[in-house]
């Protein structure tokens, strides 16, 4: 949930020691953190686990292309704005659903329906934009928007692009959840609540080439612990779920591969801007000035993220090239500003932070900092459900210190976490800066114009100091050493195309 | 009659309690369904469909009432039938916490009766030692070590996962072995102190000495005459570890990736899921409640003397306890 709020872009890879031909067969068994919310891609609302199982099964209309930002095709070959409330896609020919039936304009018409339709769950905020969808033709879509809305194709790259099969869905919908069908490289095999899921390959997807296990196996773990042991016993053979800190003891085990490299996760304190002191925007710019984000980085993600001084890093589209040396810290600066909104003697404040060791590691990091400018945190671990709803239901804190991740489309970010009904933004009133900007970005179809407007998106927010950014938490999967091809994705939400396994 | 009652009562009260916990403890299920996409107003849809904005009382008899007819309900979201999923979990936990328990019995039993012969001697003071410390060590911590020896560095046994056995007895004896040491063992110590500090004391008592003058063999002296007349307070151990053992799978589930009940709870609470926090919490008081019933009857198979009448039950336990009215 929180792990969804934040921002997006471009991730390096560090090898994994690839080495051989890729070949086809063997079962990945994949290690998960947590079990996928829900089967059903529009029910779903939960942030990795969700994706690397439903990327599976489903495949989506686009896909999101992390180093560039931009959108590939994917089962939509080819799309244009006609005019910015004009969406028209062209779908490529002989993708076909699990259970046979085509993916052709008249299914994904009626998937988009369904999404934004009462049933669609979380989708139907993703696709409020849309006013009806038509086969123009028998590969062809038109979309029609209410208003304008250039962010589609980054949106159809997620769970509102997963198409799933109508013949299935109606035959049972109460169950569809249990027995999900798709057009994704793999097909569902069975699923025992909270503990496995099993998929076997899909022999009739479009796109065989890239697509090697004959099975695949995600085991729901508890303990990040009970995962690096499976992983280094060869019980379990691939992860993305690998905290930092295990990063270096991994490296040197020979019976391991790790892959890093930079993603979109940020580590963030929301702010209760409803309330003294943080109503007062002079507070809130004092507090990121007094932040030594690389002395963060070094500290609490062990050298292996990046210093956060935007929304979104800095190799994003959406990135603005002048908040980074805005937001060099400057206690003296700082204490000047804290003084001036009459808080010279110091504050105290509450914040709330997970419970995990190394979430409380870094809070720790953060009150130190900040105690440099008299700022006295109080910190408070707190279990992440109970958080979300002491923070931004009761109100009880000043700051709740969590990471999240962007969506693929930037814009659909900055609405989830400042627009005036989110939930997550306190006090729940737009930011007319902010929006104003996102909505010309989504006025223009041409990419370059758009990043533009996101950009200046990004600097009403640091502007304002409308949330605080510390650091981009890097992407890490391991593996045996025997699987290889894992790819870097910066949104945190990976696909399995390219592993295979070594005979 | 009366015992029925007390089931009923019990069971009312376990389950009052969790319904309680649960809402006192702050965390909105509403909040985590609606996920990444939360507004105020669609935190507060998902609520009344639930009917979470219902008064407690209310939510709590419509669960009861289900209950009483055998529906547990589903999950929050309405993905799976709760007793399908305690029926799912359950074996995993039961034949965990079996071998948990025979390993406890096994190596308690084995290691209170040797330290009880030789009272006094080094290998007693080493059991009584040994079994302290074994009470006193954390479960997760004695199983976070035996994964690293026997699993990572010898490679004899799995670190995750499980399999039960009437599907693959090979596989499941393999995987059940590291998290019942670890789950039993602080059982092991209990049963090992309460046996050796009962027996000890049957076997300074006349009785005993009497068979060993008429020349009856240690063993039968031991084992037919010492260890009847011990074994009540091993039945009570035995009883109470059971509880313990299930509460134990909680940690030791976790620890070791299995998908029983124990896990289940932990997933549950994670999420706020009410009704399976609920159904788990009801299954689990109706096994412990059983397994008291179950050392009650065997208490009268051990000791006949401990009949129908509550009074004469009282006397039987002064005398038991060597106390002279």
């Amino acid at each position: 949930m929180v792990a969804a709020l934040a921002t997006a872009c471009g991730g390096t890879a560090q090898s994994d020691g690839d080495a051989g031909k890729p070949a086809k067969g063997g079962t990945l068994r994949v290690a998960l953190a947590a079990q996928p919310s829900s089967f059903n891609p529009v029910l779903g609302n939960s942030g990795s686990a969700d994706f690397i199982v439903q990327y599976s099964i489903f495949d989506t209309l686009t896909e999101f292309n992390s180093e560039t930002g931009e959108v590939d095709p994917r089962l939509a070959e080819s799309w244009t704005f006609s005019d910015p409330t004009t969406f028209v896609m062209t779908l490529r020919a002989g993708a076909a659903f699990h259970d046979g039936s085509p993916v052709d304009a008249e299914a994904v018409v009626w998937f988009l329906n369904h999404a934004r339709g009462p049933e669609g769950g979380g989708a139907q905020v993703d696709l409020a934009k849309v006013e009806s969808a038509e086969a123009t033709g028998e590969l062809e879509v038109t979309v029609q928007l209410t208003e304008p809305f250039t962010g589609l194709p980054w949106v159809l790259s997620g769970r509102s692009g997963m198409v799933m099969s109508r013949a299935a869905y109606e035959k049972d919908p109460e169950g569809f959840a249990q027995h999900p069908v798709g057009a994704g490289p793999y097909r569902f095999v069975s699923y025992k609540k909270g503990a496995k899921i099993e998929l076997e390959r899909f022999e009739d997807y479009w796109n065989p080439d890239g697509i090697y296990p004959d099975a695949v196996e995600f085991t729901i773990f508890q303990e990040p612990t009970t995962i690096l042991n499976a992983i280094k016993s060869g019980e379990q053979n691939l992860s993305f779920s690998v905290s930092p800190k295990d990063v270096a003891q991994l490296e040197s085990d020979p019976s391991v591969n790790v892959t890093t490299g930079s993603s979109y996760l940020l580590d963030q304190i929301h702010m209760n801007r409803s309330k003294k002191p943080l109503n007062d925007p002079r507070v809130r710019r004092a507090l990121s000035l007094a932040l030594d984000r690389d002395v963060f980085v070094k500290a609490a993600t062990f050298g292996l993220g990046e210093p956060g001084y935007q929304f979104f890093p800095e190799d994003s589209p959406a990135a603005a090239p002048s908040i980074a040396v805005d937001n060099a810290p400057d206690l003296d600066q700082a204490r000047s500003l804290m003084a001036e909104a009459g808080y010279g003697d110091g504050v105290g404040l509450t914040m709330l932070t997970q419970t995990s060791e190394i979430e409380v590691r870094k809070a720790e990091v953060l009150q130190a900092q900040l105690a440099e400018i008299g700022v006295e945190l109080d910190i408070r671990p707190t279990e992440l459900t109970q958080a979300v709803a002491e923070m931004f239901q009761d109100q009880s804190a000043d700051l709740f210190f969590a990471y999240g991740v962007s969506r693929a489309d930037v814009g659909d970010t900055i609405n989830a976490t400042f627009g005036a009904e989110a939930l997550y933004n306190l006090p729940h009133e737009e930011h007319p800066a902010v929006m104003e900007k996102l909505a010309e970005a989504n006025a223009t179809s041409d990419i370059a114009e758009r990043n533009k407007h996101l950009q200046a998106a990004a600097e009403a927010i640091a502007d304002e100091s409308l949330l605080l950014p510390v650091a981009f938490n890097p992407f890490i999967a391991v593996t045996t050493s025997s699987v290889h091809g894992v790819r870097v994705d910066a949104v945190l939400k990976p696909r399995l195309d390219g592993i295979w396994i070594e005979n | 009659m009366q015992r029925a009652g007390s089931i009923v009562l019990t069971l009312v009260l376990a389950t009052v309690i969790t319904f309680g916990l649960q809402k006192l403890v702050p965390g909105d299920p509403a909040l985590a369904i609606a996920g990444e996409d939360a507004t105020a107003q669609r935190v507060a849809e998902i609520r009344a469909d639930l009917g979470l904005d219902r008064p407690f009382v209310v939510q709590y008899l419509d669960w009861l009432r289900g209950a009483v007819t055998g529906d547990l309900g589903t999950t929050i979201r309405g993905d799976a039938s709760v007793w399908d999923l305690i029926g799912q979990r359950l074996p995993a936990t039961l034949t965990l916490a079996a071998v948990a328990l025979l390993f406890s019995i096994i190596i308690g039993v084995g290691a209170g009766v040797a330290a009880a012969l030789r009272h006094g001697s080094k290998a007693d003071t080493a059991v009584t030692a040994v079994a302290t410390l074994g009470v006193a060590v954390p479960n997760f911590w004695l199983g976070m070590v035996i994964v690293v020896v026997f699993g990572l560095t010898l490679n004899w046994l799995p670190v995750s996962g499980y399999a039960l056995p009437w599907e693959d007895f090979a596989a499941w004896a393999r995987h059940v072995t590291l998290p019942a040491i670890a789950l039993g063992t602080a059982g092991a110590a209990e049963i090992a102190r309460q046996v050796r500090s009962a027996l000890v004391e049957v076997l300074r008592s006349d009785f005993i000495r009497t068979h060993r003058a008429k020349g009856l063999p240690q063993r039968a002296v031991v084992w037919r005459h010492a260890m009847k007349n011990a074994s009540l307070p091993l039945v009570t151990v035995v009883g109470l570890q059971i509880s313990h053992l299930l509460g134990g799978t909680v940690v030791i589930e976790s620890v070791f990736a299995i998908p029983g009940i124990g896990s289940l709870i932990v997933q549950s609470a994670n999420q706020r899921d009410y009704p399976v926090i609920q159904g788990v919490v009801f299954v689990t008081a109706l096994l412990i409640i059983l397994t008291n019933l179950a050392v009650d009857l065997v208490y009268r198979y051990v000791d006949p003397r401990i009949g129908v009448r509550p009074a004469r039950r009282a006397g039987l336990r002064r005398a038991q306890r060597g106390v002279t009215v």
